[in-house]
Parts: structure tokens; C-alpha cells; sequence
């Protein structure tokens, strides 16, 4: 059974997974960062934000203080989700779903027990489990 | 130092009293909705008195708040206004009833009339006035009233009630805490004559602070007549305490409902006083049963030199907006609705302000958060859920607002902030449609643009344009936030104005698009001195411009040209210099590759958007000649980036190795605090 999470994302209850909505590609476990499962690409901003006139202030964002983050599905290419972060900050860890609220909600008592088909993430602000601190 | 009261246990409804728990079993269903939609028709009664009385910009586009509420100083009923107002406004009416019921110097009597604009004290930022004024029956205090508007004077050490210069409160003028400005139904002459002293514009301050008292006042007469004497003072008293309790019940009962999770997001801005720098804002939400906790902890530290920070009760009012606009439409906006939230933030950051703290634009921050922080996160909660609609794009919040003070065309000293920018701002994209364009004010979706040539009769100024949408100024998606506009300011009829304006955003775009969607554009602001406009009108000359880019790509008027932050200190305009200044627009929905081409070729028709845009965002193939779709080249493009896409995009863990390594320059995170986690 597949939950729809957010437009482009599903969570398919019996595998614990992430999924393309659009595609079915399996992305990674539903208790890691849907993000990691992604493709990642940093952009200069100005490269999708019309920089009508040259200077200081141009209409688009400063790449200097912005980047533009866009997350990939690896199977269609669709866009799942996009960032604006100053460069080199964490990436956000934005969905941690209670899985196993989740499935006992939609398969019912028991369900819960069920084994994870990923590694369980150790939770946390940022979606690096390691090294990246909090974002 | 500057008194802060602990508003902690003043935004939740107080446990109801005895005498509310035996009234509240006399209303009936049928009563009930015929009682509580009169309650809001008084209400809405009094916005009318309120708007054609008043004289500040804001006031007359009915960018204001009315409410009626409980004895105890929780809201019961209001109008479709400003709801950030009608949160905060409980906390001066609890303070009231804890400190001066009982006060023998003070007291609180039918017909007394109370004023407060200190932020610490339930105030947003000080040019936000409130008047409330208490409802008896007999001798028994039954209920509050209030009117609340942003009035744009402060006597701040700039005009327009929203210094970018400020430094500390001390800079920011009146700090009025509850004050009792009149008895018995009339306003002290003494005290309103030392209000109308404090500041460059005393007939506004006068006149609108009449029109507040008229407003509270037509809700008593109308509560008295039409509510009491038809039904009696309990059924009043339980009506007001039953719109309470169903938002309560109704509230938790959706939250219930709602996936348990957490959801993070951050936002940046980028400026936080007349310099810029970059400042967090972090807000992880726990979503558990039918409890929520907003913790703000990760946010920047308070800013010792700029006036956009804020306090906890700002951003407290900041979330009832989405809450009470977006995520709980369908319930009565009273105390109850927030009962399912707690809040939780860092003290001495940039939301939880010292009492000197400069505050005049920290609206703007609680603004920011209110439309684009907690919004993403609550979509991401909600999507899975039978009020999927809800999530949606938000509108372009708050756009930069355009200041002025001097002497108007008849010789009156005028001062305050022009509601243009606000009340055209775009709205945000939906699941299945794009936002409207310069759809009106986030704050208040009942406010409205006023009329042009109304404005000019009474401020020294022209309209050089204003009727015209921004290309590309809306977050672009699958669908789109509606555009926002540019407005031309000129001076006219007077030699000079002072000027100003304090939003940033121009480096760093605050808003977020949803669901893959790209963020909206980062306007600037123009000023054009030593114009040579007023000949060209002299002339009747067919150069005269009729939007932005016909002033800056064709330089359609000749003079000095000066691109700059929409943080504009203040500085003398002369009546021959152009301000131009923008709207904001709504944020976006999903993957722009999903866009039916049709859509971008039509905004390209009403100018929308630019032929850069349909190509190097959207991958759209046209007859630049006749804008007719190449359907089989449009998806043959879309396709040939999907497959860019994938080569573009590394593996996650090898991107972050690479990404975490890197930094932005010491100078624009100096108000940061410790990178990246402050």
C-alpha cells in the first residue's frame, strides 16, 4: 500500500520505502531522508532566475549568498524538491514521518512490527547522519 | 530599559469561568449560528465605520482588524481582517484585567477607552495602534471590543513608522503601554493632544484614533441591541464561549487526523537594518496526536544595530495567520483555533528580542515566517490528508512598503506608508491553478488597492504607473504564484518628500516555492533623479514609460539611474525623481517542466513572463512571430533536460562531501551567529 506524501513523493507501507510518485523509482528507506535517495545538483540561481540587468542588484539571487539545490528522481528525472541555501549549509532533513504511526494508521495493529528495508536513520535536523551537523 | 511583560499564558483561551461553563448550555444549535454570524456582522458593521472615517493609507484600503472578546480577553468573533492584530490584541486586554480591574487610579468602567502600541505589551511593532474597549451590562463587565490599525507615523527618527535606522527602541518613538486615553465614551483632549505632539502627522494620528473609539464603540451598541436585549447577557456571554470551544474541539479533531512527523524548514533573510547581512530563521514542527510544537530554536541572535527583530507573541499572532487563513478556513477564528499549538524558542534570538531591541520591522520577519516557513511545513503534513487542497503555494509576503514624510500639496504635514505594494501582491499557486495576480495583502485577504486617483487627491504624489504586472516577479512552477506589480512613484505639487523603505530579500529570496517549485524573483528598487518625466508629460511624448522595464532597459526617461536594495534609507525626493518600488509574488507549485506550455505562451501574451523564462526555465518551443506551441519540440526539450537532469545530479553523499565544505564570506554572515548552526 503506497501513501502519496507530497506531489512527487510516495511512501510504500509494506516496504518502508520512498518512491517517484511519478515513475515508481524506489528512492531509499521511509526512515531516511527522502533526499538521500535523490539525484543532487547545485545551481547558480541566475542560471533560472531572469538576471534582467547586470550589477549589484540584477532580479536574481546573489549566488554568493544563494544556491539553488534541486533534487532529482534518479529514475524520471523529475524535480522531487528544490533548496535555497546559503552555500555549504546542511541540507534540511524537511520530512520524518513517525513510520510506524503511519502504518498502523493505514494496515492496521501490527503493522508496526513489520522489518525495514533500510537502514534506520538515527533522526536528526540535517539529512547528513554524519559530520554535517544540524540544519 | 523598556518593560517587557511575560506574554507566555496570554494567546490561549483562559479556562473557562463558572458563570461562562453554565451560559454556554443556553445556546442552541440553531441560536448558535445565527448568534455567532451576527457577532461577526457587527464586526464587519464596524470595519465599515473604521475604513470611511480613518485617514491613514492602510486604513482606508481596510487593512485593519475588529474583534469582540470575552471578559477574560480571549477572542470570540471578529471580522475577515488582520488576524495577526486580533491574536496579539488579547494580551493588552488580559494585562488590563490582571493589573488595572482593580487599580482604584485606574480601573476599568463602561465607556473607558484604551490605547496601546508597545510591542512588548501584545503590540506587534509600535505603528501597530490598538483601541479596546470593554462591553457592560449594567455594572457587569461582559466582553471586549477592539479596532486595530497600522498607522503609519510613530515620531521614529524616520517617517513612516518602520525605520530602517533604528537601533534600539529609544529610536522608534511612541511606546505606549495600556493606557486609558478616554472615559465615558470621549476621548481625553489632554492625552490625545500629547499623541497628536509625538509625531509628523497629527491630524492622521487624531483622526484615526477617532475612528478606532467609533469602531469599538458601534460593536458595544450593536452587541447591547442586538445580542443582549434580543437574548440576554448569558446567552452572550455562552455564545462567545461556544465559538471558542467548537474551534477548539473542531481544531484538534483535524490535527488528530494529521500524519505524526516532524517537518523542518529554514529561511534566510538577508538584511536586517540599513546593512545587509544574513540571519536564520529555523523552525522544526512535531506533529503528535492532536498536539503541535513550532520550536524556533536554531534561529539567529537578536540583531544589537536593526530594527527587525521580534518577540514570541509576533510570531505566535504571525502562525495564526496561516492557521486561521489557510489551515482551519473552515472554523470560527477564535482563542480556540490555536489550542492544538505550543511554541517554543530561544531566548535573546531574533524572535525572542531583548526589551530594548529595535522591533519597527520585525513584523516583517514574523511575516516571512508566517507565509513561507510554516506554511512548507504544514503542506508537507497536510498533502497526505482529506484537506490535501490546503497545501498550496502562499502569496508574496510581505512586499516592501514605500514611506514618506513632509508637507502635502495644501501645506499639511503628512506622514506614512503607501498600502500599494501590499495590497498587490500575487497569491500563491495551487494543485490545479496558477495564484491570481496582484491578488491583494497576505495579511488581510479583505483589504483592498485604493483608488489611484483618491490617493493622489491627498498625498503629494503621482502615479507614473501602477497597473501593470511584473514580468516573472512570481515563484515559477507547474503552476505558478500570481505576479506582482511595479509601482512609479513622482512627487508632485511640492517641492520635495522624504522617502524610504525597509524590506530586503534582494540578495536571498526569502519565499519558497512548493514541491519542486522555483522561488520568486529578488526585485530591487529604481530611483531615477533629475528625471526628465515631467517634460515628457509636458510634451505628451509617446516615450513616457508604462512599466519597469520600459524605465530600465530603454531608459525611457533620461536622468541618474540608481539600482538599489529595497532598503531604502530616507532621503529628500525632489518632484522631478522617479521611486519606483515592487509588489511581491506568490510562490509556485511543483516542477516547471509539468507547465503546460499553453500556460507560459499565455503569460507571455499578457507579458508574465519573458521569452528568457519560457526557454530556459519552462523548455518551451514557440513562433516567437505568432506564439504559437511546438508541442513535439517542447516535449522533445523537456525530455532532452529530464535526461540533463540526471547527469547534472550526483549521488547525495558525494554532492554533500563536496557541499558541506564550502562557506559563504565572513562579511555576509556576520550577523549569522556560529555557521552553520547559530
Amino acid at each position: 500500500m503506497k501513501r502519496q506524501i507530497t506531489e512527487y513523493l510516495d511512501i510504500d507501507l509494506e516496504s518502508e520505502m520512498w518512491c517517484c510518485h511519478t515513475c515508481g523509482e524506489v528512492l531509499i528507506s521511509a526512515r531516511q531522508p527522502y533526499k538521500r535517495g535523490c539525484l543532487v545538483a547545485e545551481r547558480d540561481p541566475r542560471e533560472v532566475h531572469n538576471p534582467h540587468i547586470e550589477g549589484t542588484f540584477t532580479f536574481a539571487p546573489d549566488p554568493e549568498w544563494c544556491r539553488l539545490l534541486e533534487f532529482y528522481c534518479p529514475g524520471c528525472g523529475g524535480m522531487i524538491e528544490t533548496e535555497y541555501l546559503p552555500p555549504g549549509h546542511p541540507i534540511t532533513h524537511d520530512i520524518e514521518l513517525d513510520i510506524d504511526s503511519l502504518k498502523q494508521k493505514y494496515l492496521g495493529a501490527g503493522a508496526t512490527a513489520a522489518g525495514s528495508a533500510g537502514a534506520d536513520c538515527a533522526g536528526g535536523d540535517s539529512c547528513t547522519l554524519a559530520g554535517g551537523g544540524e540544519g | 530599559m523598556g518593560m517587557k511583560l511575560d506574554t507566555a499564558a496570554m494567546w490561549k483561551p483562559a479556562a473557562p469561568t463558572e458563570r461562562e461553563l453554565a451560559c454556554v448550555d443556553l445556546v442552541e444549535a440553531a441560536d448558535f449560528e445565527i448568534y455567532a454570524r451576527k457577532l461577526d456582522l457587527i464586526c464587519a458593521e464596524a470595519r465599515q465605520i473604521f475604513v470611511r472615517m480613518g485617514a491613514a493609507q492602510m486604513l482606508q484600503s481596510g487593512d485593519v482588524a475588529l474583534g469582540i472578546y470575552t471578559a477574560q480577553g480571549d477572542l470570540a468573533a471578529c471580522d475577515v481582517s488582520i488576524y495577526l492584530h486580533l491574536v496579539t490584541g488579547q494580551i493588552p486586554i488580559k494585562y488590563i484585567m490582571q493589573t488595572y480591574l482593580s487599580e482604584p487610579t485606574v480601573g476599568v468602567r463602561d465607556g473607558d477607552i484604551y490605547f496601546v502600541n508597545e510591542a512588548t505589551f501584545g503590540g506587534i511593532h509600535n505603528p501597530d495602534m490598538i483601541v479596546v474597549m470593554p462591553i457592560f451590562h449594567e455594572d457587569e463587565l461582559v466582553g471586549w471590543t477592539l479596532a486595530a490599525l497600522h498607522e503609519g507615523e510613530t515620531g521614529a527618527v524616520d517617517p513612516g513608522g518602520m525605520s530602517v535606522a533604528a537601533k534600539t527602541r529609544y529610536d522608534e518613538g511612541m511606546h505606549w503601554i495600556p493606557i486609558k486615553v478616554g472615559e465615558n465614551y470621549q476621548l481625553k483632549k489632554d492625552l490625545v493632544d500629547m499623541m497628536a505632539n509625538q509625531v509628523r502627522d497629527p491630524r492622521m494620528h487624531t483622526i484615526d484614533l477617532k475612528a478606532r473609539a467609533a469602531a469599538c464603540e458601534r460593536m458595544i451598541k450593536r452587541v447591547r441591541e442586538d445580542v443582549i436585549g434580543r437574548k440576554g447577557v448569558d446567552f452572550f456571554i455562552g455564545l462567545m464561549r461556544k465559538n471558542i470551544d467548537v474551534a477548539t474541539e473542531a481544531g484538534k479533531a483535524m490535527v488528530r487526523e494529521l500524519n505524526d512527523g516532524t517537518y523542518r524548514t529554514v529561511m534566510f533573510l538577508d538584511a536586517v537594518g540599513a546593512d545587509y547581512g544574513l540571519v536564520r530563521m529555523k523552525l522544526t514542527l512535531t506533529k503528535k496526536g492532536d498536539h503541535i510544537v513550532m520550536d524556533f530554536s536554531g534561529t539567529s541572535p537578536e540583531t544589537p544595530d536593526g530594527p527587525f527583530n521580534t518577540y514570541k507573541h509576533v510570531v505566535i499572532a504571525g502562525s495564526a495567520m496561516y492557521i486561521y487563513q489557510f489551515l482551519f478556513s473552515d472554523l470560527p477564528p477564535t482563542a480556540g483555533a490555536m489550542t492544538p499549538f505550543d511554541y517554543e524558542f530561544t531566548a535573546g534570538s531574533l524572535l525572542d528580542a531583548s526589551a530594548d531591541a529595535a522591533c519597527a520591522c520585525g513584523v516583517l520577519t514574523a511575516g516571512f515566517l508566517s507565509f513561507y516557513a510554516i506554511p512548507s511545513c504544514f503542506a508537507k503534513m497536510i498533502f497526505d490528508s482529506r484537506w490535501r487542497d490546503r497545501a498550496a503555494g502562499m502569496w508574496g509576503t510581505p512586499s516592501p512598503p514605500f514611506m514618506y514624510g513632509g508637507l502635502n500639496q495644501y501645506g499639511l504635514p503628512v506622514a506614512g506608508l503607501a498600502s500599494d505594494a501590499l495590497n498587490t501582491q500575487g497569491a500563491g499557486a495551487r494543485q490545479d491553478h496558477d495564484g491570481e495576480n496582484a491578488a491583494g495583502f497576505s495579511f488581510c485577504p479583505t483589504g483592498f488597492l485604493q483608488d489611484a486617483e483618491f490617493t493622489e487627491l491627498q498625498l503629494p504624489w503621482f502615479y507614473l504607473f501602477r497597473n501593470r504586472h511584473m514580468p516573472d516577479n512570481h515563484g515559477m512552477g507547474k503552476y505558478r504564484g500570481g505576479t506582482g506589480v511595479m509601482i512609479g512613484y513622482v512627487p508632485h505639487n511640492v517641492p520635495w518628500l522624504v522617502c524610504g523603505s525597509s524590506q530586503g530579500g534582494n540578495k536571498f529570496p526569502p519565499e519558497k516555492g512548493l514541491f519542486g517549485g522555483y522561488a520568486a524573483m529578488t526585485p530591487v528598487a529604481v530611483q531615477v533623479t533629475h528625471s526628465d518625466l515631467k517634460q515628457l508629460m509636458a510634451e505628451s511624448s509617446d516615450t513616457i514609460p508604462y512599466d519597469v522595464f520600459e524605465v530600465l532597459d530603454k531608459r525611457a526617461v533620461e536622468g541618474d539611474y540608481a539600482i538599489e536594495s529595497m532598503i531604502r534609507p530616507f532621503r529628500p525626493i525632489p518632484g522631478d525623481d522617479i521611486m519606483l518600488m515592487p509588489s511581491l509574488g506568490g510562490t509556485s507549485y511543483g516542477d516547471v517542466l509539468e507547465r503546460d506550455p499553453q500556460l507560459v505562451v499565455d503569460d507571455l501574451r499578457s507579458r508574465v513572463t519573458t521569452d528568457w523564462t519560457a526557454w530556459n526555465v519552462y523548455r518551451v518551443v514557440y513562433d516567437p512571430e505568432t506564439l504559437r506551441v511546438d508541442h513535439d519540440a517542447t516535449a522533445k526539450a523537456r525530455a532532452e533536460e529530464r535526461e540533463a537532469r540526471k547527469k547534472r545530479g550526483r549521488p547525495y553523499d558525494d554532492f554533500e562531501k563536496e557541499w558541506l565544505q564550502k562557506r559563504p564570506a565572513d562579511e555576509i554572515i556576520k550577523r549569522y551567529g556560529d555557521w552553520p548552526n547559530p
